[in-house]
């Protein structure tokens, strides 16, 4: 085939891929092919499809970009809020499918990691002023650090830093469970202080959970990428790849049993929860003022509850307390949550003033 | 999907502020639309912004979305102008080294053994051969090829007449042809 017609077939094929061939133009592209086949393969491999991304990539993009539009209001118009047949007792049936990405369970272990080693008291003691913001049970705030990240700041949460922030390092101390969106800086480290961790964060957004009640500390990362170190092993790092979720233990054993230690304490790597209903990312829900419980036992809805509502919540029964529940709550209040859990698995309870007895 | 298909899921999106709808369309533009923006700004992190905002707004338009005839060509167009805005901005800044490139499917840092396995021996031929090319021809390539846009659009996208358009094609199509030619005397 001579040049002057290559040129003539590219143009042909050009025309087709482009949707702006005229019939003529088909039809002398056919009867090229039928002259010339050995233009057939690279004729049939354009009319395939380029190939997608795998779809774990849209995955991530996706729940990254969920976590933006709520935390930016959207979303918030009409979302199907729960009613009693949506709601399930088990997490594997009912409407309230969940979708958990299945992600390598693999805790990198590489080389040592310098941390600055300053404990929160120290670094507070050491400066001359810091800053602490503290939120209530019942209230939630939004604040913005120096260098423009941005942070959600669950119920009953605290959170401070030095006057020093920003000069060599970004650190922050925090007590209970915030949202991070943190600025790229590659020159300042951003790392969290919380109870026995430290958090570097090398990525963009992550949701961490530190409420002394609670047994483990645990953080999510929505996107980008971020590095955990414990306090009493610094020279391991665990880095954390968008949708995994780290939970650390914080009751640890004595300790002199060993065997138990290295069961017990050893942090544990998983995955996000996503429902797709409404496409919330569980961990970060509570930013949107949803609570999502995922086969949850009743005791920890009873921890979100009285978080959100100011309440103490009292158990009369050791039974109940296990009780799992699934669904997602919106603005409900608290009698309607709990005559909704009561519908699908039967408790009794009393509201006193402040006080919830579950019997 | 088709065209018909996409403008049910702007209907209900527009109208009912579906929200399944809605992240059927995240889904079904997030490659072609992540891979335009990286060719572009050449920045994996950034790319992944500008379509999230993208997308954003396109929920903001409320019912005008349903007026939207061609959505992917609006979704492009919307793309570059960020991805241009962004670079302006930047301006000063050094340009970044790093080369991503993600027309052989996916981001270097997510490359898997698995996901490596999903791309065809051909299809990876294909895509070397279109990493090479220049930027400007790569990207008629992509409009074309994965878009389907007309000359006219591709155009109107990249500022370019319909006879660069045939040039860059018949650059990109020589060389593909060139890869396959090789692959098939190597079996």
């Amino acid at each position: 085939m001579n040049n002057f017609t290559q040129n003539q077939f590219y143009k042909l094929l050009t025309a087709k891929l482009s949707g702006d061939a005229t019939e003529e133009q088909l039809m002398q592209l056919q009867q090229q092919l039928g002259l010339h086949p050995e233009w057939r393969f690279l004729y049939d491999q354009m009319m395939k499809p380029s190939a997608e991304y795998p779809k774990e990539l849209a995955d991530q993009a996706y729940a990254a970009h969920i976590v933006k539009m709520q935390l930016n209001g959207k979303l918030d118009a009409d979302l199907p809020s729960l009613s009693e047949s949506s709601f399930t007792q088990s997490a594997n049936k009912g409407i309230y499918r969940k979708m958990i990405y299945v992600i390598a369970v693999a805790a990198s272990i590489i080389g040592f990691l310098f941390i600055i080693k300053k404990s929160p008291e120290e670094t507070l003691k050491h400066s001359s002023a810091s800053n602490e913001v503290t939120t209530r049970k019942g209230s939630k705030s939004n604040i913005k650090l120096p260098d423009g990240t941005q942070v959600w700041l669950n119920a009953d949460s605290r959170i401070s830093y030095t006057k020093e922030f920003g000069d060599k390092t970004r650190e922050v101390t925090l007590t209970g469970e915030a949202y991070f969106d943190v600025v790229h800086d590659s020159v300042h480290p951003f790392l969290i202080h919380t109870g026995n961790a430290v958090i570097k964060v090398l990525g963009t957004a992550f949701n961490v959970r530190n409420y002394p009640q609670d047994k483990s500390l645990e953080t999510s990362l929505i996107r980008g990428k971020i590095e955990v170190t414990l306090i009493d092993r610094p020279d391991e790092k665990i880095i954390l790849k968008p949708l995994e979720k780290l939970i650390i233990r914080n009751d640890r054993p004595d300790r002199d049993s060993i065997i138990r230690k290295n069961v017990i304490d050893k942090p544990v790597l998983t995955s996000v929860t996503y429902t797709m209903v409404d496409s919330l990312v569980a961990e970060t829900s509570w930013m949107k003022d949803k609570m999502v419980f995922i086969n949850l036992p009743l005791e920890k809805i009873a921890e979100e509850l009285e978080r959100k509502f100011a309440v103490t919540v009292h158990f009369n029964s050791a039974t109940t307390r296990q009780y799992r529940y699934t669904g997602v709550f919106g603005t409900e209040e608290l009698d309607e949550i709990l005559e909704i859990l009561k519908q699908s698995r039967k408790i009794k309870y009393s509201i006193t003033n402040k006080h919830v007895i579950i019997e | 999907m088709l065209i018909k298909d996409i403008l049910l899921l702007q209907n209900r999106i527009a109208y009912l502020r579906d929200e399944q709808a809605y992240k059927q369309l995240f889904y079904h533009f997030y490659t072609s639309l992540h891979r335009f923006a990286i060719s572009i700004v050449h920045h994996n992190e950034t790319a992944e912004e500008i379509v999230s905002d993208t997308m954003m707004n396109l929920w903001d338009l409320g019912t005008r979305l349903a007026q939207i005839e061609k959505l992917n060509l609006y979704l492009l167009t919307s793309v570059k102008n960020a991805c241009l805005r962004h670079l302006s901005k930047k301006k000063l800044d050094t340009v970044q080294l790093s080369e991503h490139d993600f027309l052989a499917g996916k981001p270097d840092t997510h490359q898997t053994p698995e996901s490596q396995l999903m791309l065809s021996e051909i299809e990876k031929r294909i895509n070397e051969s279109i990493k090479d090319l220049p930027p400007q021809c790569r990207m008629v390539y992509r409009l074309i090829k994965d878009e389907s846009l007309s000359y006219k659009e591709v155009g109107g996208i990249l500022n370019i007449s319909q006879n660069t358009i045939e040039t860059h094609m018949r650059i990109a199509l020589r060389k593909i042809r060139l890869a396959l030619l090789h692959y098939l005397s190597e079996k």
